[in-house]
């Protein structure tokens, strides 16, 4: 009953903040009103992962919810991201108060579906809270109201919303061959006791499900959205799309693979289309990556690259895989969190997201320049930071299930993407001063305290996860336990 | 699968290009709620009586009516670069043409499958080719109904238990509400904001 209690808590509290938003007079306290609910509500899914850790309770069903370790991880991550993105938020939202109570209601909103989406046990609520994700945060692209920012929330809307159309088409099928439920646990059990199921019909589920959770985690052929709704957000906004949204997707497609894993055991070829996806979406995002001058369609073609090492490491399917994918999604998640923030900071202080046009800024803002190369190279996957780890689980995971190819191009896509995050790290931070980021007096424009407090907060994140690696590692090993096959 | 239903197969694929193609938008939301019935009368006939009736309220009524008072705020009228005579035979072309081949000449997939099949053709199609969102949204809606209407009719086929149909098709169909929904008020806002509603003048972002 408590681990329902502390579930119930989390979603009152992201709630409250909804309704909080719409009633609070004075738009100025929003912020930090939402802040403090997402604070609490981070230190109470903190309470039930300690106790679900520590087996002082048990996961429980709950409606259509599943409350394990993993969920609670995603949950921790999820308001984590969105606890700093709120507090990044004060300064950087403004505009009339009518303006800034919505971006505050749907924030709140996108944060309840995703946290919907980290512990939902059914492939129907699944879709549900995905969709809803969708709408919420379309609104939350849409926010500066610019010509661009409406282009990019319709493609967005659009493209999203005909791609997950097709987990309904898996679900037709699943009921064809008799599963009497969408839960994941369901599908497994039933695909271990009846070994003499329609292959093809399975077939056609998987790639189905496969197809329509990957439109949102920005796989391959329907990546397109990802670079424009990423550009065109509100930087706290971009850092919770890259740094946990599409991470979501991805947990949502390991559920899928663990409840399908007896029938991908006899049917390798599933695994090798996952495996072939996810190595051209890494190659694609790595080399438009590096031709980009805007700073958050740099991020964002990253991200499309991270998210092909994580379906690669989910792909493989062994433990080390899943390992390394889990791992990889709590790195990424903060470390594109935190990028993201600095692209905000800096369009803050210099009114452009184009790298060309700006230069020299280290030495007016080294917190800024520090947190950007350290992130740039633990993305890059250099030792001893955070990103190396999880990036190796994956090689090591990727050889030793016999794929030798896609080891040497994941290996080859990390070294390009250590390429354009140096080539950012000079073009932005080095090099002469292009444009008047200074105020009349020649100091530089002063960064408002809530920016950098979000930012050195996710680089204390990502330190610690460098420097304990094993701690995180064991986190996501006792979780992944929780699963059917790993 | 007996005359009846045959013809109620044409009839859908044959309304729902038709949908895609006029040009007037009374007449659009006039032919979706026709679709929404026509639809509703298939779901009817094999026996699967909450799936039509949702089918009914969502897109032979809800939908229809978003879409109505959208267009009161854009105009009636389309402006397309491409429309008229050709594009309206390509679309019957395929409609008939896909729905032929699957029925006929592949005998080995039900008519189920077939009507979905090409009832998401046309969808597909009509996000490909047509520029104005509101036409995107029928297009949109025309290809998730088509998904709702495989699964109801497979409800009927496989008899899974009752309330697992329920659930899907009244998820399934919240989800498409909200959809279409927010697309339209987005597109409404763009349009109040820049006068456009047409996306193919929407090309400031690289593709």
């Amino acid at each position: 009953m408590v681990t329902e209690l502390y579930t119930i808590a989390i979603f009152i509290l992201l709630l409250a903040g909804c309704i909080a938003s719409l009633l609070i007079r004075k738009t100025e306290h929003t912020g930090k009103i939402i802040t403090i609910l997402n604070l609490v509500a981070l230190l109470v899914a903190l309470t039930l992962f300690y106790q679900l850790n520590m087996q002082i309770i048990q996961p429980v069903y709950w409606f259509n919810f599943y409350i394990d370790e993993l969920g609670t991880i995603i949950t921790i991550l999820i308001l984590i991201l969105s606890t700093v993105a709120a507090y990044f938020s004060v300064p950087v939202i403004n505009g009339d108060e009518k303006s800034i109570k919505r971006y505050y209601f749907w924030f709140s909103l996108f944060i309840f579906a995703m946290v919907g989406i980290g512990i939902s046990a059914d492939i129907l609520s699944t879709y549900l809270f995905l969709e809803g994700a969708t709408i919420f945060s379309a609104f939350l692209v849409a926010h500066d109201r610019t010509h661009e920012a409406f282009e990019a929330s319709l493609k967005y809307l659009i493209i999203c919303s005909f791609g997950t159309a097709l987990i309904i088409f898996g679900l037709s099928y699943i009921i064809t061959i008799n599963i009497v439920s969408f839960s994941y646990q369901d599908i497994y059990l039933f695909l271990q006791t009846n070994t003499t199921t329609d292959i093809t019909t399975i077939k056609i589920i998987f790639l189905a499900l496969f197809f329509g959770f990957g439109v949102k985690a920005g796989i391959v052929p329907f990546y397109m959205w990802l670079p424009d709704a990423h550009a065109e957000a509100p930087a706290p906004i971009s850092a919770l799309f890259s740094g946990i949204m599409i991470e979501t997707a991805a947990i949502a497609l390991l559920r899928i693979v663990d409840a399908f894993s007896p029938v991908m055991v006899m049917v390798p070829e599933l695994n090798l289309v996952i495996i072939i996806i996810s190595v051209i979406t890494m190659i694609l995002g790595a080399l438009m990556a590096l031709v980009q001058t805007n700073i958050k369609r740099l991020l964002a073609y990253s991200s499309i690259d991270e998210i092909g090492y994580i379906m690669l490491g989910i792909g493989i399917a062994t433990q080390m895989g899943v390992y390394g994918a889990v791992f990889d999604i709590i790195n990424h998640s903060f470390l594109k969190g935190m990028l993201f923030l600095i692209s905000g900071a800096l369009l803050y202080a210099t009114g452009t997201k184009d790298m060309r046009k700006m230069g020299g800024l280290a030495k007016m803002y080294p917190l800024l320049a520090t947190s950007f190369l350290i992130a740039g190279l633990s993305m890059g996957g250099v030792p001893p930071l955070n990103g190396f780890y999880s990036k190796f689980l994956i090689y090591e995971a990727t050889f030793e299930a016999g794929y030798l190819w896609a080891t040497i191009l994941a290996m080859i896509v990390s070294l390009i993407a250590l390429g354009y995050f140096i080539k950012a790290t000079h073009m932005i931070f080095f090099g002469e001063p292009k444009i008047e980021t200074t105020t009349d007096g020649g100091a530089a424009k002063k960064l408002p305290i809530e920016i950098n407090v979000s930012i050195v907060i996710l680089l204390i994140l990502i330190i610690i996860a460098s420097i304990f690696p094993e701690f995180f590692l064991k986190l996501v090993i006792d979780a992944i336990s929780g699963l059917n096959s790993f | 699968m007996n005359e009846i239903i045959l013809m109620l197969i044409y009839l859908t694929v044959i309304v729902a290009a038709i949908t895609v193609e006029l040009m007037n938008f009374k007449k659009v939301v006039i032919a979706l709620s026709i679709y929404g019935i026509v639809t509703t009368i298939i779901t009817l006939l094999n026996g699967e009586l909450i799936g039509s009736i949702i089918n009914f309220i969502t897109i032979g009524v809800l939908v229809p009516l978003l879409i109505l008072n959208a267009s009161k705020k854009v105009g009636f009228t389309e402006k397309e670069k491409y429309f008229g005579t050709i594009t309206t035979i390509i679309s019957l072309a395929i409609a008939i043409s896909v729905t032929t081949i699957g029925l006929f000449i592949v005998h080995t997939i039900n008519w189920e499958f077939v009507l979905a099949i090409t009832l998401i053709t046309i969808g597909t199609y009509a996000l490909a080719v047509k520029g104005n969102l509101i036409k995107i949204v029928v297009g949109y809606t025309i290809y998730d109904s088509a998904f709702h209407l495989l699964f109801s009719l497979y409800a009927v086929l496989y008899e899974p238990p009752e309330t697992l149909t329920l659930t899907v098709l009244i998820a399934t169909s919240v989800i498409l509400l909200g959809v279409v929904a927010s697309i339209l008020y987005l597109a409404i806002h763009n349009y109040q904001k820049t006068g456009v509603i047409d996306s193919w003048s929407l090309r400031r972002l690289k593709w």
